[in-house]
């Protein structure tokens, strides 16, 4: 039976719905820009039941029903990988990018100090005697073996700047996943609570996004409502409440980088090599474009060194002397492994330029050969000559520098397509969970004006109250 | 669709860090003038720069190497030229005293004159450049050219690149140009003989030189 007092009752109860709708509007606009939030919507329903009045059924004004999200969840299942993708390729790209050892218009590059080098033959093929011209062959022979070394170096110390990032990553990582295995039995608790968990459910999304943009994790819901994450490699990351962690230890295998490991909940570390995102990007980077450039500077520092050497050690110095190098690479145990990090003129010849080999005659009745550069002459035709992988010294420099570059372009090209991938699907979730300002300004006019209306009811009601109680 | 706010900062702050990464760009290429400053911006293009640079800095130390060869050709070519002076004058000398009108002391005035011009010419052809004999082979520290006109050095040929990959010799035999080695005229050994033959007031002697002094063609002329 619809009374004033029940009118009085509903109008409360409607009223706390409408604070609900303004709350909800509220709490929408202040989160305009928090990334990862979906909006809110607080679901007014008509009251059940109505009550019966004359033989009719009158209604008992609005309470609230739910408060729910605007979530897509074909986008959002999608996202992940976009995430990862693209987190992984602009990553790769961005280290790759950030060499600078290889550029061809460099100064002091590896390519000019060849070109010294040959260039210091030259002169000292024409004047073979010339101490000055001697001296600076030796200099340009140190000054070659140091470009070797310092672009092998720079190189190197990329490689190992990954694995800094590789190990602040990691404990990233491990937080991520405890928190979302965390999360899981904070919204299973939630659930079971008969409301659903909106904010624990955003901050879940958000730290599985980032999970994925580090990792490139795929997420699997689960009939208890929980996510689970599975590594590229198919390995799990968190499985319901449990997360397993991720670690890093020194390979010898990869000259003393990093690798990653995985450890099951309360199980040990075991090396792992299935891994996306920004991780992922980083081994990609390190173990294949700058693991094959450093390999190539070997080969080429030890190809360069044997082919000169061979020739340096069958010709003769300024007093005849023979079998000496002109560059070390090191111990004699050395191989080609770390070549160019090594390389440099050897220590007896920078000592004593008269064995620079220049000849290959020896002092006989026509005097003393000092001005036999012949030795030089067939040194210069390396210059012409495969010494590594099948190219000249030249031409094995430009095939490191594109190769580089093909792997940095690459992953450029590979980068600007999944950004613009990751971006259009984000936008299109923004479109589909964003925050309105102009949306939630209506609906908080739409709550103040219906809250209005119904404390109109009540004052109305009241009014009639006392009309009531004033009749005698 | 749906436009959110964010929508629009987001697109705002994207597109305006893409064009600021376009002018970052621009200003690295207009400053450095170089286009190509990472192999990533063109990898193919990379190579051919590093090749480039390569065959640039190899063309010019050979031009180098060439005009420094140039040089001392043209010092060895003044050199051959005195020599094929001195030699003009005892052609003369020898025609003059092949004649009968002269007497023993004249001849012997005359063989003094050849030792001088033996002299000259062994000069001439013990010609330094630098710290070393020109045409000594690559007994760079020996005098080719003995006073009595014998050969000392060897016969080695220096040689010099004159386009990549080419070499080129870049010195003269003196023991074949001067010297008579392979079946030349021994021009000092000529003009010894010449002397001895005026010193001994030999006509016909002296006659007999002629031949030999009248073949002989300096190589590098």
């Amino acid at each position: 039976m619809s009374d004033l007092l029940a009118i009085l009752s509903q109008g409360a109860v409607s009223l706390s719905a409408q604070r609900a709708a303004l709350a909800t509007a509220s709490h929408n606009l202040q989160n305009a820009n928090t990334p990862g939030y979906a909006r809110q919507r607080a679901l007014l329903s008509a009251s059940l039941p109505a009550d019966t009045s004359s033989g009719f059924m009158i209604g008992t004004g609005a309470v609230l029903s739910g408060v729910t999200q605007s979530r897509d969840r074909f986008l959002e299942a999608q996202l992940p990988t976009l995430l990862g993708n693209a987190a992984r390729s602009s990553t790769q790209s961005s280290v790759l990018s950030s060499i600078s050892a290889l550029d061809p218009e460099a100064a002091g590059s590896v390519s000019d100090a060849l070109d010294g080098f040959w260039s210091a033959l030259r002169a000292l093929s024409q004047n073979p005697a010339d101490g000055g011209l001697r001296t600076q062959v030796v200099a340009a022979t140190h000054t070659l073996g140091m470009a070797f070394q310092r672009t092998r170096g720079a190189v190197e110390s990329a490689r190992t700047g990954v694995d800094a990032r590789l190990a602040a990553s990691t404990s990233e990582v491990n937080s991520l996943a405890a928190q979302v295995a965390q999360l899981n039995g904070q919204i299973r608790a939630g659930r079971a609570s008969g409301a659903e968990p909106n904010d624990l459910l955003d901050a879940r999304q958000k730290a599985v996004d980032r999970l994925a943009e580090l990792t490139g994790v795929s997420p699997v819901g689960t009939s208890e409502g929980d996510v689970s994450l599975f590594l590229p490699g198919g390995a799990g990351l968190v499985n319901g409440l449990m997360a397993s962690t991720l670690g890093t230890q020194g390979d010898a295998t990869n000259d003393g980088h990093l690798v990653l490991t995985l450890a099951g909940p309360g199980g040990t570390a075991q090396a792992f090599t299935g891994m996306g995102g920004e991780l992922g990007g980083l081994l990609d980077a390190r173990d294949g474009g700058l693991k094959a450039t450093v390999a190539g500077l070997d080969q080429l520092a030890w190809g360069l060194a044997g082919a000169v050497n061979n020739l340096h050690r069958a010709g003769r110095g300024l007093n005849g002397t023979i079998n000496y190098d002109l560059f070390t690479t090191g111990p004699v145990t050395s191989g080609v492994s770390g070549a160019a990090a090594r390389l440099d003129v050897a220590a007896a010849v920078a000592a004593d330029p008269s064995l620079v080999a220049a000849a290959t005659t020896t002092a006989g009745a026509g005097g003393s050969p000092t001005g036999d550069g012949s030795n030089l002459v067939n040194l210069l035709g390396l210059e012409n000559s495969a010494v590594s992988g099948g190219r000249t010294a030249a031409n094995a420099l430009a095939k490191l520098t594109s190769d580089l570059g093909v792997a940095a372009s690459s992953a450029d090209l590979a980068s600007q397509q999944d950004t613009a991938l990751r971006d259009n699907l984000q936008t299109m979730r923004e479109s589909a969970s964003g925050v309105s300002i102009d949306e939630e300004m209506i609906e908080l006019q739409k709550a103040q004006r219906a809250y209005e209306a119904i404390a109109k009811v009540i004052a109305t009601s009241s009014a009639l109250f006392d009309t009531l109680l004033q009749l005698k | 669709m749906r436009v959110t706010d964010r929508m629009l900062y987001d697109r705002a702050t994207n597109d305006g860090n893409a064009a600021r990464s376009r002018l970052e760009r621009a200003a690295g290429v207009a400053s450095t003038g170089a286009k190509l400053i990472h192999p990533g911006d063109d990898p193919a293009g990379a190579a051919q720069v590093t090749l480039f640079k390569a065959g640039a800095a190899r063309a010019q130390a050979v031009a180098e190497a060439a005009g420094r060869a140039s040089d001392e050709l043209a010092v060895a070519d003044a050199a051959l030229g005195d020599v094929t002076n001195l030699l003009a004058r005892a052609r003369e000398v020898a025609i003059q005293f092949s004649s009968s009108g002269y007497d023993a002391a004249a001849r012997a005035t005359a063989a003094t004159e050849v030792q001088s011009l033996m002299d000259g010419m062994v000069a001439a052809l013990n010609t330094k450049v630098g710290n070393r004999y020109l045409f000594a082979g690559t007994a760079d520290t020996t005098a080719p050219f003995l006073a009595t006109g014998a050969f000392a050095a060897n016969g080695a040929v220096r040689k010099v690149e004159v386009a990549p990959g080419v070499w080129q010799d870049a010195s003269l035999r003196a023991d074949q140009a001067v010297a008579g080695v392979g079946g030349g005229v021994d021009v000092l050994a000529t003009l010894a003989t010449l002397r001895n033959a005026l010193a001994a007031n030999d006509q016909a002697g002296t006659a007999a030189t002629l031949g030999a002094i009248a073949t002989f063609r300096p190589a590098a002329r």
